[in-house]
């Protein structure tokens, strides 16, 4: 039923009011202040030492509230600034050069990886999901299961093999082999996730369309997929967050031209140039992507993480 | 998907009266065509073959003896379990990684349940909080570990700065024995327990109001509410979220490599961790993948048990 806004307005009134209490509502407040300072105190703490010079960072205490400064986001996105100095200091200046590149590489390689294994993932994994759903079959339910269990597997089993594997195959240290290995981790979530929100669309609505001469093909595109879109979304955006805060597969199988950005960051942090702004700010860059990812697709993301199990 | 299946039949039995080609057309959707089915999922089936064939070989491999700096591959039996299993390391590997997962499960679950109570309000900070939660957990592990590392040293981290005022001077975090588990036990609880947070949340926003109503009809207080009502009927949510993080803290990689990289003494040195220093730094694949083949069938016998476990809390509520 539809309300005028005065109307909303006295029912959100009475739910605030059956809520909680003033007291009681004030101490959630305080108790969820307290809540935010514990989970998000890192982040701000990064955030500002990032917009600090390494002298502000080195003082204790730490001069909080003096000048910011963007220039550890400049050093970031600055390569082949030659400057003259001592052998040491050059020598220095080409290593951060180095490992500044490096880190842009990293952006560009999560980015080319993450994408291009969750598309594939993808267009594999929703037929098949499809398939799993509609389908009668007597090996259906343990080829399911099957698919369920790489996601309990843990990485390693796989990599090691894999690392040999790939050596001899020269698939080590292409972007094909590392787009293959990240496939294997999307596939099983999406098609997971997939197949219990097809289950859950009631099967009248394809048999009425194949009672009007659908074929199964044009029923699938017309019908089911459209429905199945919040489903399919949150699958795909949480394979993209899986694949691109994945760590081990890039560190095992990727060399330093291939490597992901959360390995060219563990690179990037070595003791050469140990600037701390820099650091944060190399730290701030790499975690933005997934926060924004987080905030546009907030709805999605409790059926993306309990793998359908929970549906809002 | 059946039972939606069966009673649209029933109902067409019932109420249509088809003709000969819908008649044809419905004949056709009840005889299952195979071969559709595997047309479809044979993409997926051919990509997780090709996902066990590494995993063949490694099983093969860990009957054999294979170092990285001296690649001949001789055949061993189960010497390389044998070994393992006498090896100290293993041991102090297993009490590592229960321990880690026990207090991390432990501590997100518990944390994340009140959390979760206090976020279903309709305060401000509630309706802020639910946005922002999420971004521990949006992290990519790894650099969580990275900040928190940052933050942990002596000299310039900002955390032994604030435990000075404690009295806790010079907290050695990572760096000791006794204090490393705890470190990496502290980045987990951080990062995951907005996990615990979000699922929980969603499980509690979809119960019924109805019992809630009468419960506060009859003059229950908050508290019982809460233990007698709101916990037992979220359980089956709740356990869906323990499994994933018991099963995820099993088989941790990024954090504790990111932290202590085993830990001083292999305190901390969990399955993937032990296993990795194993084969890239002892250069021995052998008893790396050893150690990963006993890890992997230890993490499927308690998931498998635990799933069951689930199921059985599913069909009772």
């Amino acid at each position: 039923m539809r309300y005028t806004k005065e109307e909303n307005n006295i029912i959100k009134k009475i739910k605030r009011s059956a809520n909680l209490s003033r007291g009681m509502g004030f101490t959630v407040n305080i108790l969820l202040f307290v809540v935010f300072i514990l989970f998000l105190f890192p982040v701000i703490w990064i955030l500002i030492m990032s917009l600090k010079t390494q002298n502000q960072i080195a003082m204790m205490p730490p001069d909080i509230f003096s000048s910011f400064t963007l220039e550890n986001y400049k050093n970031l996105f600055q390569i082949g600034v030659e400057q003259g100095g001592t052998i040491t200091e050059q020598t220095a200046q080409t290593l951060t050069q180095i490992k500044t590149a490096g880190f842009l590489n990293g952006l560009m390689n999560t980015l080319i990886i993450s994408v291009t294994s969750v598309l594939i993932a993808t267009l594999v994994g929703v037929p098949a999901a499809y398939g799993l759903s509609r389908y009668r079959s007597p090996g259906k339910e343990s080829t399911a299961f099957i698919f369920l269990s790489f996601r309990f597997v843990p990485e390693l089993v796989i990599l090691i093999p894999l690392y040999i594997i790939y050596q001899k195959v020269n698939l080590y240290g292409t972007y094909w082999g590392l787009i293959w290995v990240y496939i294997l981790i999307s596939l099983p979530m999406i098609i997971w996730i997939t197949r219990s929100y097809i289950d859950d669309l009631p099967f009248d609505l394809e048999q009425a369309a194949m009672l009007d001469h659908y074929s199964k093909l044009r029923a699938f595109f017309k019908i089911i997929l459209p429905l199945a879109k919040p489903g399919i979304a949150a699958a795909i955006i949480l394979s993209f967050i899986f694949t691109w805060n994945n760590f081990i597969f890039g560190f095992i199988l990727s060399t330093n031209r291939l490597q992901p950005i959360t390995v060219a960051i563990i690179r990037y942090l070595d003791i050469t140039d140990l600037n701390y702004g820099t650091m944060a700010a190399a730290i701030m860059i790499s975690i933005i992507p997934m926060i924004i990812v987080s905030q546009i697709a907030s709805r999605y993301l409790v059926s993306g993480l309990s793998l359908g199990a929970i549906k809002q | 998907m059946k039972r939606n299946r069966s009673k649209a039949i029933e109902n067409k039995n019932e109420e249509i009266i088809l003709n000969e080609e819908q008649l044809r057309a419905t004949s056709l959707l009840e005889t299952k065509i195979r071969r559709p089915y595997t047309l479809i999922i044979l993409p997926a089936i051919l990509i997780s073959i090709v996902f066990l064939i590494p995993f063949l070989w490694g099983l093969y491999l860990t009957f054999t003896r294979y170092k990285l700096s001296d690649p001949t591959l001789s055949f061993n039996w189960g010497l390389n379990y044998w070994n393992m299993v006498k090896s100290v390391k293993f041991w102090k590997s297993i009490l590592a990684t229960f321990q880690y997962t026990f207090f991390c499960v432990s501590i997100q679950t518990i944390l994340g349940f009140f959390i979760a109570i206090l976020l279903n309000t309709e305060t401000i900070m509630a309706k802020i909080m639910r946005k922002i939660i999420v971004i521990p957990l949006m992290i990519a592990p790894i650099i969580g570990t990275i900040m928190l590392n940052l933050m942990m040293q002596n000299k310039f981290g900002i955390f032994n700065y604030l435990l000075s005022f404690i009295g806790l001077r010079d907290f050695p975090w990572g760096a000791s024995a006794s204090t490393a588990m705890l470190t990496v036990v502290l980045v987990d609880v951080w990062i995951f327990t907005p996990f615990m947070v979000l699922i929980m949340l969603a499980g509690i926003r979809g119960l019924p109001k109805d019992p809630f109503e009468a419960a506060r009809v009859d003059g229950a207080r908050g508290i019982t509410v809460l233990i007698h009502m709101t916990f037992p009927m979220v359980l089956p949510t709740f356990l869906v979220a323990v499994i994933f993080r018991i099963i995820d803290s099993l088989k941790a990689f990024d954090i504790i490599f990111g932290m202590t990289a085993g830990g001083p003494g292999d305190t901390t040195s969990v399955f993937s961790v032990f296993g990795y220093l194993l084969t890239f730094t002892a250069l021995d694949v052998s008893r790396g993948t050893t150690l990963m083949i006993i890890a992997w069938l230890i993490i499927f016998l308690i998931s498998r048990k635990l799933v069951q476990y689930w199921e059985i809390t599913r069909s009772r509520l």
